[in-house]
């Protein structure tokens, strides 16, 4: 069958259920431990949480709450409350835990193993957005007590981290369920409607087509994203907040709080809890997790650690002075120069060709799919040999496929064997004769039994008459070292990353406006 | 049920967001509000505003323009979309929005006569003009949406010695943060769109006043939005809103004349019988949208599961398209382009 989505969607609309959209899932299943669920609620128009369930999917959330989130104060001291439990998540070197810290403060070495597997679920965009408006907020927090604010300003660079990790290609360590969800399975709905997490987890339920599109609209009429219902907001939050303004004294302020907060829990436990069940969905999936995940989290545990970690675990270090400090974290809007915009973006490319190539290799789906796109030929081999007979050296394989499909790949072009990715090579000649196409691949990489544990060597005659599949062998590692030639001074587009600024404009003198008055001035 | 105020922005809002659907064109020509019509069918509409928002917007255009607009001024200033010598204020907000203006016609009337002092203004004057213009009412071309007025949050006014005209730029005050290269696209591309409508129909009234040689209205404008985590503005300027203003030249040939006007009644009954085209935006604004989704499935229309599945398929229904991938025989040559797509 096609892998074309949009067939797929129709599809999964005939049978009334959501259809797996590959073979295996694309991040890693970790145990419960590792992993932090967080879920927020805003009032409407507002940039900063009113209040947050946070919690390991294995017990019951903490749901805290501020008030009124726009007393700076009471919100600076709501995310007192749990700053300490997401910092530790992330592995801020001053919150780790006793197992895995060591060494002096600042000097102590990077925990990969123990921040490997870390993850954080949230339910939809609108919750990530609110890690970047949390940075906003307390990133650049400058009044109030020093030692709170150290803690409000590690928990906003913490939230920075995690926003900006969450938008890198294939990273496996922000999670946002709806989209997980989506990347899974094939919904039978508009694409639109696929932003709400409710909606998508109706799709899954059990029962018949008819019942599961019902339970899906009904989800569907539930808030998920962070903003409240504007219905619920105006009752009985509305008047909640009048009352907790208006009260006398502080005990009839403290009852105030609380009703707000008996009111708020239940909308952030429906969220976290939400993600809870999308999280069991996928962990009670059949599918495997991609095999060759490898590399794709060796990525992620080298961003956290030079994106993330290092420049927290120099600014514990008490010998920088406070303006040597300051250069470690990022700034929440911009990164104020062109050379590390740039970087920055080789390196998401560079993540997404690791990603891309890796995972095609351990998905029969993606595989397809990578095919139908012309970057690969399945064929039958009918001829394996040298160049002008040589005893050693690069084999070359004469492979025959239908011409009827695409093919991007041409002379030259890099490809590797599916199923046996060290062997390598590049491709030689491609010839097109009516329905056949004969393309010659010449092997360098690989081809020996040894190179290739569990296949033939690539010279054996018996390769004839198999099936293979060649896939374009991908670029990796270009982008990054882009991402590093990009910062030199000399190196072409140089005249883009370090250009200077212009000039300001000089400021408008003192002009006659009017050229009649001047005219007339003249005279 | 009732016919909306003088104000014609949310009507030309709810026209662009569905120009294909005849229900809802209908609906926004009559200014009719799609949740009557909703009522009427018997759904129970759920679109609603946030109070805490609306009165977060409040609280941000009052200070935006408190003490003769000076946070607006010096956000402005700072991202050079004004001079640094830059001065004066013209409020013509209505009572409603924390002005003075009883009405938009009295806006619209203020409006008009300071673009024609704006545009005799000579010498040192000329060069003093006010910079800022908080409310600007402008009156949409006389054969749409029957002369309708259109509210402009912000504008600000750029002298020249002349003979050089005075250039006016357009600005839109939105609520939600900015997140430098993170701020939502689509929310930002509406801002835009209604700033481009702005410009098209301010350009439309200089004309119509005679002072098109005096006045300019640059192609490009400024959005003011919140900083993240504060109630100060942030200013993006240098918009280019061209594009959008000549959509919204092509949206105001399309509009239709003004139907005869009817009973309310007469013309919910007129919106429920026009032909509906559900799509994807629906979601975002229409009452009406969950029943034009049921209704475009149980027709097979592949609109129902997106609009890209709608390009895809083509003239196909949802079920021809199943019977094909089943393995039924094309019977045409859209038929056979299909299959080939879908194989």
């Amino acid at each position: 069958m096609s892998h074309n989505p949009l067939v797929e969607r129709l599809m999964a609309w005939d049978r009334g259920a959501p259809l797996a959209s590959t073979e295996t899932l694309p991040f890693a299943r970790v145990p419960d431990a590792e992993r932090l669920v967080l879920a927020f609620v805003r009032m409407g128009g507002e940039a900063s949480p009113w209040g947050v369930a946070i919690g390991r999917p294995d017990a019951p959330p903490r749901c805290l709450t501020v008030p009124d989130p726009r007393n700076r104060d009471a919100h600076a001291a709501f995310v007192m409350d749990f700053a300490s439990e997401v910092l530790a998540h992330v592995g801020h070197p001053l919150h780790l835990g006793d197992e895995v810290k060591g060494g002096a403060l600042g000097e102590r070495p990077f925990p990969a193993q123990a921040l490997r597997a870390r993850q954080l679920w949230v339910p939809g965009a609108t919750h990530l957005e609110m890690l970047h408006l949390l940075d906003f907020r307390y990133t650049l927090a400058a009044t109030g007590d020093e030692a709170r604010l150290k803690t409000l300003r590690a928990f906003g660079r913490a939230c920075g981290w995690l926003f900006r990790e969450s938008t890198r290609p294939g990273q496996v360590r922000v999670h946002d369920a709806t989209a997980r969800l989506r990347a899974c399975f094939t919904f039978p709905a508009e694409p639109a409607r696929q932003a709400h997490l409710g909606y998508l987890l109706g799709w899954m339920s059990d029962g018949n087509g008819a019942a599961r599109e019902a339970r899906a609209h009904h989800a569907e009429r539930q808030s998920v994203g962070v903003t409240l219902s504007p219905e619920f907001e105006r009752h009985p939050l509305e008047g909640l907040l009048r009352a907790f303004h208006d009260a006398p004294d502080e005990a009839s302020r403290d009852t105030a709080a609380k009703a707000l907060h008996t009111a708020l829990a239940p909308q952030l436990t429906a969220r976290w809890e939400l993600t809870v069940q999308a999280i069991r969905a996928l962990d009670a999936d059949p599918r495997a997790q991609n095999p060759q995940l490898g590399p794709v989290l060796d990525l992620g545990v080298e961003e956290c650690q030079w994106q993330y970690w290092h420049h927290e675990a120099r600014g514990v270090r008490a010998d920088l002075t406070p303006e040597e400090k300051r250069a470690l974290g990022s700034h929440p809007e911009t990164d104020f120069a062109p050379v590390r915009a740039a970087a920055r973006y080789f390196q998401h490319l560079h993540a997404y060709e690791v990603t891309s190539n890796e995972l095609v290799h351990g998905d029969r789906v993606l595989l397809e799919r990578s095919l139908d796109g012309g970057d690969g030929f399945t064929g039958e081999v009918t001829a394996v040999g040298r160049e002008n007979n040589a005893k050693s050296g690069p084999v070359r394989w004469t492979v025959r496929c239908p011409a009827d499909e695409s093919l991007r790949l041409r002379e030259e072009s890099k490809v590797c064997l599916v199923g046996s990715r060290k062997r390598a090579g590049a491709i030689v000649s491609v010839e097109t004769h009516d329905n056949t196409r004969t393309v010659v691949v010449e092997l360098t990489d690989g081809i020996t039994k040894t190179a290739a544990p569990g296949l033939p060597d690539a010279i054996d005659p018996a390769w004839v008459g198999r099936s293979v599949t060649f896939l374009d062998r991908g670029a990796v590692g270009i982008s990054q070292r882009k991402a590093m030639f990009v910062r030199s001074a000399d190196g072409p587009g140089a005249w883009l990353t370090h250009a200077a600024p212009l000039p300001e404009p000089s400021p408008a003198g003192l002009v006659r406006p009017d050229l009649v008055d001047i005219v007339k001035g003249l005279q | 049920m009732g016919r909306p105020s003088g104000d014609v922005r949310r009507r030309l809002e709810q026209y662009a967001a569905n120009p294909q659907c005849e229900a809802n064109v209908g609906a926004a020509l009559r200014g009719l509000a799609m949740r009557d019509v909703a009522k009427k069918l018997g759904l129970e509409p759920e679109f609603g505003q946030s109070p805490f928002a609306l009165q977060r917007g409040q609280s941000f255009e009052r200070t935006l323009f408190e003490e003769d607009a000076l946070p607006l001024r010096r956000a402005l200033i700072e991202r050079k979309a004004l001079p640094a010598n830059a001065s004066g204020f013209v409020d013509l907000r209505i009572r409603q929005g924390g002005g003075v203006m009883r009405s938009l016609d009295e806006a619209a009337d203020g409006f008009e006569r300071f673009l024609r002092e704006v545009a005799k203004a000579t010498g040192d004057a000329r060069m003093q003009l006010p910079t800022i213009v908080a409310g600007a009412a402008v009156r949409c071309p006389p054969e749409v949406l029957g002369g309708g007025l259109l509210a402009i949050d912000v504008l600000t006014v750029h002298p020249q010695p002349r003979p050089a005209p005075v250039a006016l730029r357009v600005g839109e005050v939105k609520v939600y943060p900015d997140r430098g290269g993170f701020t939502d696209p689509a929310q930002l591309a509406s801002a835009r769109a209604q700033a481009g409508l702005y410009v098209y129909v301010l350009r439309r009234s200089v004309e119509a006043l005679g002072l098109a040689r005096d006045l300019l209205v640059a192609d490009d404008g400024f959005l003011v939005l919140t900083r993240a985590a504060s109630n100060q503005p942030s200013v993006r300027a240098g918009e280019d809103l061209a594009f959008q203003a000549a959509r919204a030249r092509e949206m105001f040939a399309k509009l239709g004349a003004l139907p005869a006007a009817q009973s309310v009644e007469a013309d919910v009954d007129a919106v429920i019988a026009a032909p509906k085209r559900y799509g994807d935006g629906c979601l975002s604004f229409c009452e009406l949208a969950d029943h034009c989704r049921a209704e475009a499935l149980a027709q097979g229309l592949p609109a129902a599961l997106g609009d890209d599945l709608a390009r895809f398929l083509g003239a196909l229904s949802l079920h021809r398209a199943l019977e094909l991938l089943r393995g039924e025989a094309p019977c045409n040559d859209a038929e056979s382009d299909f299959v080939r797509r879908a194989r």
